[in-house]
């Protein structure tokens, strides 16, 4: 930390630091983290995270459920990516059952992921905004995300948190109407994403509030594990659906947007990208969309075999793990989740070294954190 | 020639009056806004209200929907067993609506399709053991207001006198 | 009507006998309508700003959601009033008055339209002083306002409020400097503080002055952005940062706080017409010819042109807080400094070179 004040500080003024609560009750932190800044005018000197504020067990509560019934529980991890927490657990068992998914439910499965991701981004991007101090645009991402809320509801019977696939399949095939209602909604929103570029990313105000903000080297990046658009901002290039792929996304044509210097404007562009080749995804998987069974051979009572397995998705926020130990019974013996949003907090130390109170805001937006998941 | 436009550009600002425009957009377009007291919105076939359940179809002695539920918000008690041979259904039937995590899987796994949600999404209540449920309060009012019959089609199930759409239906 | 005429002329005597009965009315009435005005364009603002996101805004109460600011007023009022016990309770209690006065007194000084006759000749102008230095009375009063916004920083014995304090007071040091600049040189160009003196050498120069002071409207205008604390310059209440100077604040002192920001946003947008865009004067019209013809009309035509002018503005000023995002502390005082200051000093040389050179 570049804690030296100018000389004629120290020579004729005594100033002192000053320690400042933020959070865990304060708008820009997306829930209840604390960070603890010390602070020499409102230049960021030391930055110490407080989390667990929302920590409710729910590793420890997994273990005394079945893994059925443990399913919907992970919805609210990352209450703003439902779904895709719900692929990582599924997919986890279906690994450790070696149960074989069938292909309809696959491209089921990557269609209302990539519409929880698109959910996700809208969402952050209305409040990464909101921070900066775009006030509209937090209603237009809020608005954008209503139809795929909508959608959810018409296909799962929720909104936010569906309990979206069974282990070893999907329940239902699309309702009537559905497949036409997406491909209208995605035909609707891009245009409002390029309205929304032409909102902030040439707009002088927001440049200057986000380039050379927050940067994270690329090293620096590997180095504190980050993952998501947190690190392809940086510009290394990791993308579990690319590299360690997992569902039917082989089968999908799109593009990994990558950024270069790794500040907080890099982060933004990446999920903005991110959106369109989600949209791409998704037409891709309707024009494709294989015939056949939807809900595959899984067992009424589980019980999976001795071992441990490790699965990992591309989560809204990057790569969600799941670690299961089994000892032979139908509860796992033990759960860990690797979510991305703990791991991609610890960046924030190394991001606002020598940041304002303001910028420090627009980091924690940047990385988009959720404190169901930091916390669990 | 280009630091003249870009000079230009500096002062005239064109990024933030197109930033303008696009608002400016918006305040003509259409309102969202759902006035939700007034307007209601028509809830799609599949949405997971509140739960309910038909006593009578119940078979009670499977307990699929205990075994299932995370929370553990679900009791039912079967009728002893000379009883049973004749009445399949239950002595008493708990649900906690209040720990309810309206996930379906109670719904995914009765064979009978006994158990069901509805359109009810309205559960703020002042006494919380309102949300109790217990066999008396859980059957539907089928004359007030429609049934979802079987919404996660695992059971063929008799549609009768339903005051459902037929397209409706059909999903 | 001869009745009537005679009631008035009794007045009018009893009224010539204390001149002062003839000020408290007037200020009676400004007040009045600056209150109605200031109460209605926080519900124009909100309704404004939804319709800008897409949204309906506040329309629950009453007919569109009329009745919003007395509901408003209403709940602060019964909120419950809290001093921390860290404060310091004598000044924390003085700031919101510091805040809520100066904008009002400011209106003081406004000429709203030419004077109204009375059928027996006798002459009532639209202001109640229409001082020599009007323009040194508002730039004094205006940056007054701050000094409530540092007081109840200072006073609210808590970190949050703190930085909003000292953000204001830096601010302000940033863009006093280039409104007051951009501000002289519309004085440089009708040669008097009088604002009724300024709209009427905007009249006799059939041009207003925004075309010539076109570089000091710009910098008026964003300088009394920031000078009104509103996106993208709302540093001092940065919601999403630090919460705000009024973070302690509650109940009915916030709602001094709110009103006094809502005062400024009229007050500025009432002083922009009366500088640059002609006050009220009404456009493509020669008003000193149609007053010949009949002057109440002509001054009523000429409040309502002052309004309309006013009322662009002030939507202006709304369509910007519902689109940019914000500034940070460090290049607010950048701008304020280093672009807007250097800018405004040219543009005194500017209007001083086409005063000399281009209208003589």
């Amino acid at each position: 930390m570049n804690a030296e004040k100018p000389s004629y500080m120290r020579e004729v003024l005594e100033t002192r630091e000053m320690e400042l609560n933020m959070g865990p009750q304060h708008p820009a932190t997306h829930g209840v983290y604390r960070a603890i800044l010390t602070l020499d005018g409102e230049r960021i000197m030391k930055l110490n995270s407080v989390v667990g504020y929302l920590h409710r067990g729910i590793e420890k509560w997994a273990e005394y459920r079945t893994y059925q019934q443990g399913v919907p529980i992970y919805d609210r991890l990352d209450y703003l990516g439902a779904v895709l927490n719900n692929h990582g657990i599924v997919g986890a068992v279906e690994k450790l059952l070696q149960l074989e998914v069938p292909r309809k439910a696959e491209y089921q499965r990557v269609i209302c992921d990539e519409l929880q991701r698109l959910a996700s981004h809208l969402m952050w991007f209305a409040t990464h905004a909101l921070d900066i101090g775009a006030m509209s645009v937090l209603f237009y991402g809020v608005r954008e995300r209503e139809p795929i809320m909508d959608l959810f509801e018409a296909h799962f019977g929720q909104r936010l948190l569906p309990n979206a696939y069974p282990i070893g399949g999907c329940r239902l095939d699309f309702p009537k109407g559905w497949t036409e209602a997406c491909r209208k909604f995605l035909k609707a929103l891009k245009p409002r994403i390029d309205d929304y570029e032409t909102l902030l990313t040439g707009n002088r105000m927001w440049r200057q509030r986000t380039i050379g903000v927050g940067v994270i080297s690329k090293e620096d990046a590997i180095a504190y594990g980050l993952s998501g658009p947190t690190l392809r901002g940086s510009g290394v290039c990791f993308d579990v659906r690319r590299s360690i792929p997992y569902s039917a996304y082989p089968e999908f044509d799109f593009e990994i947007p990558l950024g270069t210097n790794g500040d907080v404007f890099d982060r933004y562009l990446c999920r903005m990208k991110e959106m369109r080749q989600s949209i791409r995804i998704i037409e891709q998987a309707l024009d494709g969309m294989p015939e056949g069974d939807l809900k595959g051979k899984a067992p009424k009572i589980m019980r999976a075999p001795m071992g441990e397995v490790y699965f990992t998705v591309e989560a809204a926020k990057g790569q969600l793990g799941y670690y299961i130990v089994s000892d032979g019974t139908d509860k796992p013996y033990r759960l860990h989740i690797k979510s991305p949003s703990f791991i991609n907090l610890q960046g924030l130390n190394r991001m606002s070294e020598g940041a304002l109170i303001a910028d420090m805001v627009a980091i924690i937006g940047s990385i988009d954190i959720v404190l169901g998941e930091v916390d669990r | 020639m280009e630091a003249i436009s870009k000079f230009i550009r500096m002062i005239t600002f064109p990024e933030l009056f197109k930033g303008m425009a696009v608002t400016a957009k918006y305040f003509f377009q259409r309102k969202v806004t759902e006035q939700y007291p007034d307007q209601k919105t028509i809830l799609p076939y599949r949405t997971k209200g509140k739960l309910h359940v038909d006593i009578d179809k119940c078979i009670s002695l499977c307990r699929f929907c205990e075994k299932v539920c995370p929370e553990g918000c679900i009791k039912v008690f079967p009728p002893p067993k000379e009883l049973a041979k004749t009445d399949k259904r239950p002595v008493e039937f708990y649900i906690n609506q209040e720990h309810c995590l309206h996930c379906g899987m109670c719904v995914d796994s009765c064979s009978t399709g006994a158990i069901h949600h509805s359109d009810e999404y309205e559960l703020v209540v002042i006494d919380f053991k309102e949300l109790l449920g217990d066999k008396e309060t859980l059957p539907y009012d089928m004359i007030k207001k429609h049934y979802r019959w079987n919404y996660l089609e695992n059971v063929p199930v008799k549609i009768k006198d339903s005051p459902l759409k037929e397209e409706e239906k059909s999903q | 009507m001869d009745t009537l005429l005679n009631l008035w002329s009794t007045i009018e005597s009893w009224m010539l006998a204390f001149p002062v009965v003839i000020y408290l009315v007037k200020i009676g009435i400004l007040l009045g309508c600056v209150f109605a005005v200031v109460a209605y364009i926080t519900l124009a603002e909100r309704r404004l700003l939804g319709f800008y996101q897409s949204r309906l805004g506040p329309n629950r109460v009453g007919p569109l959601g009329l009745i919003q600011p007395v509901a408003d007023g209403l709940k602060c009022f019964l909120k419950e009033d809290i001093v921390p016990l860290n404060s310091n309770p004598l000044l924390f209690r003085l700031a919101p008055v510091f805040a809520f006065f100066p904008p009002f007194a400011g209106f003081a000084v406004f000429t709203f339209a030419l004077p109204w006759v009375m059928p027996n000749g006798r002459t009532y102008h639209y202001s109640v002083a229409d001082v020599d230095l009007g323009v040194l009375f508002i730039m004094a009063i205006s940056s007054l306002g701050i000094f409530g916004l540092i007081l109840a920083g200072w006073s609210s014995g808590s970190k949050y409020p703190l930085f909003g304090s000292l953000r204001s007071a830096s601010q302000m040091l940033a863009y006093e400097v280039p409104l007051t600049l951009s501000v002289i040189s519309v004085v440089m160009m009708a040669g008097s503080f009088r604002l009724s003196d300024i709209v009427a050498a905007q009249q006799a120069y059939k041009f207003y002055f925004f075309i010539p002071c076109i570089i000091g409207f710009v910098v008026y205008f964003i300088s009394s952005v920031a000078e009104m604390n509103r996106t993208p310059f709302d540093l001092p209440e940065g919601e999403s940062e630090i919460i705000g100077f009024h973070t302690e604040y509650s109940g009915m002192r916030f709602a001094f706080f709110f009103v006094a920001e809502y005062a400024n946003v009229v007050f500025i947008s009432m002083l922009a017409p009366a500088l640059f865009l002609g006050g009220y004067d009404i456009p493509f019209v020669n008003d000193l010819a149609l007053y010949g013809a009949h002057p109440n009309i002509v001054s009523i035509l000429g409040v309502c042109s002052y309004a309309a002018k006013s009322t662009i503005f002030a939507l202006f000023v709304i369509w910007v807080r519902a689109t940019f995002p914000r500034y940070r502390y460090d290049q607010l005082l950048k701008i304020g400094w280093l672009v807007l200051l250097p800018i405004a000093l040219a543009n005194l040389f500017v209007v001083a070179g086409i005063k000399l050179f281009l209208l003589k």
